[in-house]
């Protein structure tokens, strides 16, 4: 399949591929030649594969009919209980296309699942459990209700290391015919932290600009993402200049367009980052979990962001 | 007598402090060339008043629709158009008068548009009326005619207004009591005249506390001072009872105007203030438990007013101003819309989330797109106006 978007293109399509998690890869790889699976959990953080892997266990289970067999939802958009209730179990019900022991059920980004949408998942896994296996996939298993773990094979997986970045990026610049040297490297590796898919993002984007990438280059686009001003609408809060200070994170609400609760996250990342005492770093990171509280039971978030920004002002 | 009708001033001359709004529009009238003018001011200033007594001193007709006639587009049409085309029967000419546009109800279905027909084709002066000019009623037709704000008579005017309705109507009166009425009036001459008139039965106007209490919607800017100047509970605690503003509302007014007058720890305690009240309003919204509105009012009005420790204002002159972030907000959406269906086209391509997908792919895109754009559309089957937005 021909796709010019590269996280697409450089997907890993064999279990050989797939980089970092040699461990995992050798288990999973033996339980699907013998077309004997249960069901899978896997976490970890962004960009490392767990997607990938449960792709490859797919193609290579169902071959050309993996489409029919593989359902794939993700819980951030298809959230709450109806899912469950009618997509995954209408899903389930039917037996697989071609001559397979079962299908598969990939549940993205199941830590965003509700408590109640968990807990109606639980009997399903196991009344379907003759015909249809689950995949489930979240950044931290303890988001996952002990009665669900308790009905999977947990696997978690390792953060990708430098040396595994690297493979990645050498093979593809050899692939897109690019051009860098060792800075640029070391940039991509930084700017990657570890995310082979914010990696693979960031070389697109330097590559549509140039065969060849530049340290710099590098730097520049990874900033995109990262809204850099957050700390500078902090050191203006702590200099005193409060009007300043809420003009530019509204600014920077409405260029991202990201939510209150995405802001404080960055917020609350960025006070280690200032310059003042670890004391009163502490009492700033204390207001942001009060405030944080209140935004989720308010209905205003930007007022109670407001309200930690002038709470930094005085000491 | 029935003095509201005897007082209707009945010459341009009766009309003091207005003079040089008056004018604009006699001159209007005077010399016709099209379009329509729109008088705009506060309830009994005398807008209605003075396009009566200029159609008498020039000896036109005048016909006049308000708010109590049904105003949808035909009614308009087959009344004010023709009117606006036909020749004055009994006069040299006519004044057609809509009366309070502002007051157009749902029913006065394109009410507007069949306006602004009469204003293009009007032969005859067009006079409208309106109270604010904010309303978003008289927003399109605004742009279609030139407008003239007719002042409310400041309380000396009003004194010699309310004398000379006192000593014509021979009604007695104590100067300290009439002073108080018309400082009290807020410019409402109507209103004033039907306070004489009551005041005439009990023998005159001797003292204020006899007088009815009117009370008007106040200007949010009046309920934010009263807010910002008192370090009082029971003062503030009613500031809002009296504005048109719902507390949502005035919650965005404190949220915009905190900084002018406070700094320091004492912004930081009317900031919390806010926070706390935007906690019950949300619990309001979330679990229909209007008990929490109370709660909401006292750290809004006391929990903010009792931020400050002293009364001197950081800025004197500050005005209040509206808040811009809903506008903000809005435009930002509409911005986004082309965006998130992007993000909706890649989350499916690439296995992952429209939350991911806008967090981890777009921030990159119009960069990568910039690299083989025809290709990259055409894999994710992007509609013209999508592709618009990369090329922003």
């Amino acid at each position: 399949m021909d796709t010019l978007i590269w996280t697409e293109k450089y997907r890993p399509r064999e279990f050989s591929d797939v980089k970092g998690q040699e461990d995992i890869v050798k288990t999973i790889q033996a339980m699907v030649e013998k077309q004997n699976l249960p069901h899978l959990l896997f976490s970890g953080p962004a960009g490392i594969g767990k997607t990938t892997l449960s792709l490859v266990i797919a193609k290579k289970l169902f071959g050309e009919s993996w489409r029919q067999n593989f359902l794939e939802l993700n819980a951030s958009d298809d959230r709450g209980i109806d899912v469950v209730r009618n997509t995954i179990k209408d899903f389930a019900k039917t037996r697989a296309i071609g001559d397979y022991p079962f299908k598969i059920i990939y549940l993205d980004e199941c830590d965003s699942l509700t408590k109640e949408a968990q807990q109606a998942l639980r009997r399903t896994m196991e009344n379907f459990v003759s015909g249809t296996r689950f995949i489930l996939s979240c950044n931290y298993s303890s988001k996952i209700i002990d009665a669900i773990q308790s009905r999977c094979a947990v696997f978690r997986f390792k953060p990708l290391e430098k040396a595994h970045i690297t493979e990645v990026i050498e093979s593809i610049a050899r692939e897109e015919k690019l051009q860098l040297n060792e800075g640029a490297k070391k940039a991509l590796v930084e700017m990657a932290d570890g995310d082979v898919r914010k990696l693979v993002n960031i070389m697109q984007s330097c590559a549509a600009l140039g065969n060849s990438i530049s340290e710099s280059g590098v730097y520049n686009i990874a900033s995109l993402a990262e809204p850099k001003e957050i700390l500078e609408v902090l050191k203006r809060a702590a200099a005193g200049d409060f009007a300043n200070a809420r003009g530019k994170l509204l600014d920077v609400q409405l260029k991202y367009g990201l939510s209150g609760i995405d802001l404080i996250k960055q917020i609350q990342k960025e006070v280690w980052n200032l310059d003042a005492k670890d004391s009163e770093k502490l009492r700033m990171i204390e207001r942001c979990a009060e405030i944080e509280f209140r935004m989720v039971e308010g209905s205003d978030e930007f007022v109670q962001l407001e309200a930690l920004l002038a709470s930094f002002i005085s000491r | 007598m029935y003095l509201t009708n005897n007082c209707v001033p009945k010459k341009a001359d009766e009309f003091t402090g207005r003079g040089l709004e008056l004018k604009q529009i006699r001159d209007f009238v005077d010399n016709y060339k099209g379009g329509a003018m729109l008088v705009h001011g506060q309830t009994g200033c005398g807008k209605t008043s003075f396009a009566h007594v200029l159609a008498k001193e020039l000896e036109l007709e005048i016909l006049e629709l308000n708010a109590s006639d049904l105003r949808n587009k035909d009614a308009l049409l087959s009344i004010a158009k023709n009117a606006s085309l036909q020749m004055s029967l009994f006069a040299s000419g006519k004044i057609i008068l809509i009366d309070e546009i502002d007051g157009m109800s749902s029913k006065d279905r394109g009410a507007v548009s069949a306006i602004t027909e009469v204003i293009k084709e009007s032969k005859w002066p067009l006079i409208l009326t309106a109270n604010d000019l904010m309303n978003e009623r008289v927003q399109d037709l605004k742009k279609k005619c030139r407008f003239v704000e007719l002042p409310s008579p400041c309380s000396d005017d009003m004194y010699s207004i309310l004398s000379n309705a006192c000593s014509s109507n021979g009604i007695c009166y104590e100067e300290t009591a009439l002073r108080n009425l018309a400082r009290q009036s807020s410019g409402d001459v109507r209103a004033s005249m039907i306070d004489l008139f009551v005041a005439s039965f009990c023998g005159g106007l001797k003292s204020t506390s006899l007088l009815p209490d009117r009370l008007r919607a106040k200007h949010i800017e009046e309920s934010l001072a009263l807010v910002f100047n008192t370090t009082k509970a029971n003062i503030s605690l009613s500031a809002f009872d009296n504005t048109d503003k719902d507390l949502n509302d005035c919650l965005m007014w404190l949220e915009e105007n905190i900084p002018k007058e406070y700094s320091g720890m004492e912004m930081r305690n009317a900031y919390d203030a806010l926070s706390k009240a935007d906690v019950y309003l949300g619990r309001i919204r979330r679990r229909q438990h209007w008990r929490f509105l109370v709660y909401a009012n006292a750290m809004l009005t006391a929990g903010v007013s009792l931020s400050k420790s002293d009364l001197h204002r950081k800025q004197p002159d500050a005005r209040y101003a509206r808040n811009t972030r809903p506008l903000k907000y809005w435009i930002m959406n509409n911005r986004n819309a082309k965006k998130k269906a992007i993000a909706a086209k890649m989350s499916e391509k690439c296995h992952v989330s429209k939350r991911k997908a806008l967090k981890y792919f777009m921030p990159y895109f119009k960069i990568q797109y910039a690299g083989k754009p025809q290709h990259i559309a055409k894999e994710l089957m992007l509609e013209a106006e999508q592709e618009e937005w990369i090329t922003e």
